[in-house]
């Protein structure tokens, strides 16, 4: 429980920009995965015309950024220190409690949205 | 349930610290309540004003179905008909849905917060005054013939001056884009009050879930709502100075548009549904007298659904003839947002199962269940629509306009009227009557059902949307008349619901009904003008439930801040994470300035849509001078120096730099201008995708040659250098260094001479704006160019006035942050804006 003596000690350092980053990067990802599929695709159709290397970026990408994600997974508490946040920080523990479901929420959101790759042809028009 | 042993301040507390209070946020009365700037009394102004818009365009919703009721009917002429279903959707969506929830959000968080008011009191006025006179003007313009006609989206080529010619669409372009301007005014107060208001102990994990969901609303305003203000902007430049963006015949595409607003409108849907779920997460715990279960995972959902939201735009456009595999990704982006979704359905669900004792059914529980019902049916349609084969079957039919009813008034209108219900006991002297509620809820829920779910087997039948009317023999009949018999059982639920707020509701601070529902959370706590007596430590999410005492220990003052001890309004600014007592922030009583800056800007831009350039230029320059003097009067400087709020802690009465809440609102600024920024570069890269033979050199004339990128770029390094430098030589507090205002001066003058540098290349090589999609484009950077250096002109004009002042030195240097701030911004963009214009032409080439 938070203490009134704790409310004492100054905050230590700039922990906003680490802590959103901490929880959203999962959902960060999922967007950088998202912008990275749809323009690729959108302009490798229109320059190279070539179906195949148009799914195999796409598969790579999705590869690309699902790999780095997984490790954050497995890691939560380290990467949090990475980013700078505070040891003991108050309720660190909620935190990374919504920062892994945020993580295995976009997992899931970029696998289902990478799928689509696999199973629709590049390069076609939609009617 | 625990208890403090320790409390920040010891009683009794002398007697002139109530008055000290209750003088320093005395409320004006008569005429000058309207300067007023107190979150609630101009928190239940906006409320009222934005649910005045829903009555209004529910009438205009009844005539639609008047019209629709029969066959070949013709109750209102097709070209009225027109203009109406435009202004009964641009009016929810624009002048109620999203201003009333930013109303709630202004008049509810300050007291969850337990905050004195929000950190930009005039800010909050200024955007709710902007409003109010921006929008009744538009919403006036069905009244005279002038109102719009191309839908609540505007799609050109309709709306270009070819087929709407008048000034009809100028309306809804100048209109709501200036009505968005106060939209985001309320998101930088949303988001720095969020952040930096909290109580001392109110840990971003302890925050309530409706500051949460507001903290993301407002977050999605501002990446939002920069790409319709750009769409306007350039629709709008379109229409008066014939430059082509979307004229397929001169490389632009209507289509960009589409892009535009639907990055913008998807988003729409969520930024007004979250922080309705955000109130039904605040009613349904106190309902079922048990904590929020699932506090972890429904945060999880809000940023969720705030990311995915984002990735669903292209789900709006699936039958234009976009690649199948794009619309793959968007079609699984519109069925994974579900799932977010979802979470908070089965937590509401839990936490109902969990009540103890027997879930209370009262008027606000009844309509937190009709909205898990049909927000539910319209979530089950919203997947189905999300199917792309589905869709090409029922886009533009009736089943769009029932699922979309169904996810915003289920989504949105009903736990509005359960927050009317729940909360109007704080604000009023009566609760509202719980027998008529039922009545109301009734009739709305039944009327809702009768109205929309018809509309399903109408759409599915074949009926398309805005149509005028339709010949009879095509089985439309029965549907159509069972659901504007459906609309008019909504409608006596609204006007019960009308008839009880006249009857009961008498608004009061202070004087009002003392937590009638027993609820957990801080906006229940006694509160005057100035809000809580002293403000609470925090220590648990349900404080109320959590330490029982705590609502006495508050009104003894026994807490955080019991007095105004530097005379005037403050409140405390706490860190963004853990809520520690950082600073106090002194803040602005009533005032003219903001006002008059609202009222003269709204008719700067109503004056320009009629093509009256002169006087609106007059209005936006006595807006400008307004904004000056109220900025003036904000700046107190750090005389006060450290006063005591409890605990033994001593914080400083003024703060400038980072840890400053002037800065974070400039930050959220500098955000909102580079969301609008990339929207520009997703334009120009999109058009040159379409018609890249309308680009230099091949298209239009070659390049400007080298030195004048390269020279605005040095002007762009010189200016930035000077600035930084000007920021070491600010002189000591009462000393002068008149080396700080000129370079100060010079940073400006070598940032207008970059932009008018990169203007004039690119006028030397022949180029004119109405010439193609590309020079449209080019000249379009220059505009949003334009905005970012104007306003660093005027922000470093008023730091050098402040120092000439002699108020602004080392300590004292709020405006000078601001300006420096704004500034390396507006380089960089320039510097990304070289880049962009004159080597990426040459690396395509």
């Amino acid at each position: 429980m938070t203490k009134l003596n704790d409310m004492r000690r100054p905050s230590e350092g700039m922990q906003t920009l680490p802590m959103i980053v901490y929880l959203a990067v999962g959902p960060l990802f999922w967007a950088l995965h998202l912008t990275v599929v749809y323009m690729a695709h959108t302009a490798v159709c229109a320059l190279a015309g070539s179906p195949f290397a148009a799914t195999t970026f796409i598969i790579a990408a999705t590869a690309a950024i699902i790999l780095p994600l997984v490790l954050i997974l497995f890691n939560q508490r380290r990467f949090g220190s990475i980013l700078g946040l505070d040891e003991v920080l108050s309720d660190r523990a909620i935190y990374e409690g919504i920062s892994l479901f945020a993580n295995i929420l976009s997992l899931v959101g970029i696998l289902w949205l990478g799928t689509a790759a696999v199973v629709l042809s590049s390069c076609v028009p939609g009617r | 349930m625990t208890q403090m042993s320790e409390l920040p301040n010891k009683g009794p507390r002398p007697p002139q610290e109530l008055e000290e209070l209750k003088r320093a946020w005395k409320i004006p009365t008569g005429f000058r309540l309207i300067t007023a700037v107190n979150n609630q009394v101009i928190g239940i102004l906006y409320v009222g004003i934005a649910f005045l818009f829903f009555l209004l365009a529910g009438i205009l919703g009844l005539i639609i179905r008047t019209q629709l009721a029969v066959p070949e009917n013709d109750l209102v002429s097709q070209d009225f008909y027109n203009q109406i279903f435009t202004v009964h959707g641009t009016t929810m969506m624009f002048l109620f849905a999203v201003p009333v929830v930013e109303a709630l959000g202004v008049l509810l968080l300050p007291q969850m917060l337990a905050a004195r008011d929000l950190p930009f009191p005039r800010l909050s006025a200024f955007a709710i005054w902007a409003y109010i006179v921006g929008g009744l003007v538009f919403f006036s313009t069905i009244l005279y013939d002038l109102a719009p006609k191309g839908g609540w989206f505007m799609y050109p080529p309709l709306t270009l001056k070819e087929y709407s010619p008048g000034d009809n669409a100028d309306f809804w372009l100048l209109g709501i884009g200036f009505i968005e301007i106060s939209a985001i005014a309320g998101a930088i107060e949303i988001v720095v009050g969020t952040l930096r208001t909290r109580p001392p102990g109110m840990s971003l994990a302890k925050m309530p879930i409706f500051a949460w969901a507001m903290l993301i609303f407002a977050a999605m305003i501002m990446i939002a709502f920069p790409a319709v203000i750009l769409a306007t902007m350039l629709l709008e430049i379109e229409r008066s100075f014939g430059w082509p963006f979307f004229s397929a015949e001169k490389g632009g595409d209507p289509l960009l548009w589409q892009h535009l607003f639907w990055f913008f409108g998807h988003p729409e849907v969520y930024i007004i549904f979250l922080p309705a779920a955000g109130l039904v997460s605040m009613i349904v715990p106190t309902m079922a007298r048990h904590p929020l279960i699932g506090y972890r995972l429904i945060v999880v959902a809000l940023i969720g659904t705030g990311f995915f939201s984002f990735g669903l735009w292209v789900h709006h456009m699936f039958t234009t003839g976009i690649p199948s595999l794009s619309l793959g990704f968007f079609s699984a982006a519109s069925m994974a947002v579900a799932i977010p979704s979802g979470i908070q359905v089965f937590s509401w669900i839990a936490t109902i199962a969990a009540s103890k004792e027997r879930f209370r059914i009262t008027t606000p529980s009844l309509f937190v269940l009709g909205f898990l019902f049909i927000f539910t049916l319209g979530g089950v349609t919203g997947v189905m629509v999300a199917l792309v084969p589905v869709d090409f079957q029922v886009h533009d039919t009736y089943f769009v306009v029932a699922h979309f009813h169904y996810v915003l008034i289920g989504g949105m209108v009903f736990p509005l009227f359960a927050t009317f219900y729940y909360w109007i006991p704080a604000f009023s002297r009566n609760m509202l009557s719980e027998r008529l509620g039922r009545w109301v809820f009734w009739l709305m829920f039944i009327g809702f059902n009768v109205t929309f779910f018809p509309m399903h087997i109408t759409g599915l039948l074949g009926m398309p949307r805005r149509v005028w009317t339709y010949p009879d023999g095509l089985g439309w009949n029965a549907l159509n008349m069972v659901s504007t018999v459906g609309a008019y059982i909504l409608a006596a639920g609204v006007a019960l619901f009308v008839i009880d707020l006249f009857l009961r509701f008498r608004s009061t601070i202070g004087d009002s009904v003392d937590d009638p529902w027993k609820a957990g959370t801080l906006e229940w706590l006694p509160t005057g003008a100035y809000s809580a007596r002293s403000i609470p430590f925090v220590t648990s999410r349900d404080p109320l439930w959590e330490q029982p005492n705590l609502a006495h220990e508050v009104e003894e003052g026994l807490h955080f801040l019991p007095g105004a001890p530097t005379g005037g309004r403050e409140t405390i600014v706490t860190s963004a994470v853990d809520a520690k007592p950082q600073y106090i922030i002194r803040m602005p009583g009533p005032g003219w300035a903001h006002l008059v800056a609202a009222v003269f800007m709204a008719a700067a831009f109503l004056l320009l849509t009629v093509k009256l350039v002169t006087p609106a230029i007059i209005a936006a320059v006595i807006s400008i001078a307004a904004c000056i003097v109220w900025g003036w009067q904000l700046d107190h400087g750090p005389g006060k120096g450290r006063v005591d709020i409890g605990a033994g802690i001593k914080l400083p009465t003024y703060m400038a730099g980072p840890k400053s809440h002037a800065w974070w609102a400039m930050m959220v600024l500098v955000l909102v201008a580079s969301s609008l920024y990339i929207s520009y570069v997703f334009s120009y890269l999109y058009l040159w995708v379409v018609s890249p033979e309308v680009w230099s050199p091949h298209g239009s004339p070659p390049l400007p040659g080298l030195g004048w990128p390269f020279g605005s770029a040095l002007l762009l390094i010189a200016g930035t250098a000077s600035m930084a430098l000007a920021r070491w030589l600010l002189p000591e507090p009462g000393r002068r260094e008149p080396a700080a205002p000129l370079l100060l001066l010079l940073a400006v003058i070598c940032l207008a001479a970059a932009f008018l540098a990169d203007l004039w290349g690119h006028w030397s090589t022949g180029l004119r704006p109405a010439q193609n999609a590309y020079g449209a484009m080019v000249y379009m950077g220059s505009v949003v160019n334009f905005q970012v250096v104007f306003a660093c002109v005027v922000l470093a004009g008023f730091a050098v006035a402040r120092y000439l002042a002699g108020k602004l030195d080392v300590e004292r240097r709020v405006s000078f942050e601001n300006a420096a701030l704004l500034y390396y911004y507006a380089a960089a963009q320039m510097f990304f804006g070289l880049l962009l214009l004159h080597g990426f032409p040459r690396l395509a080439n």
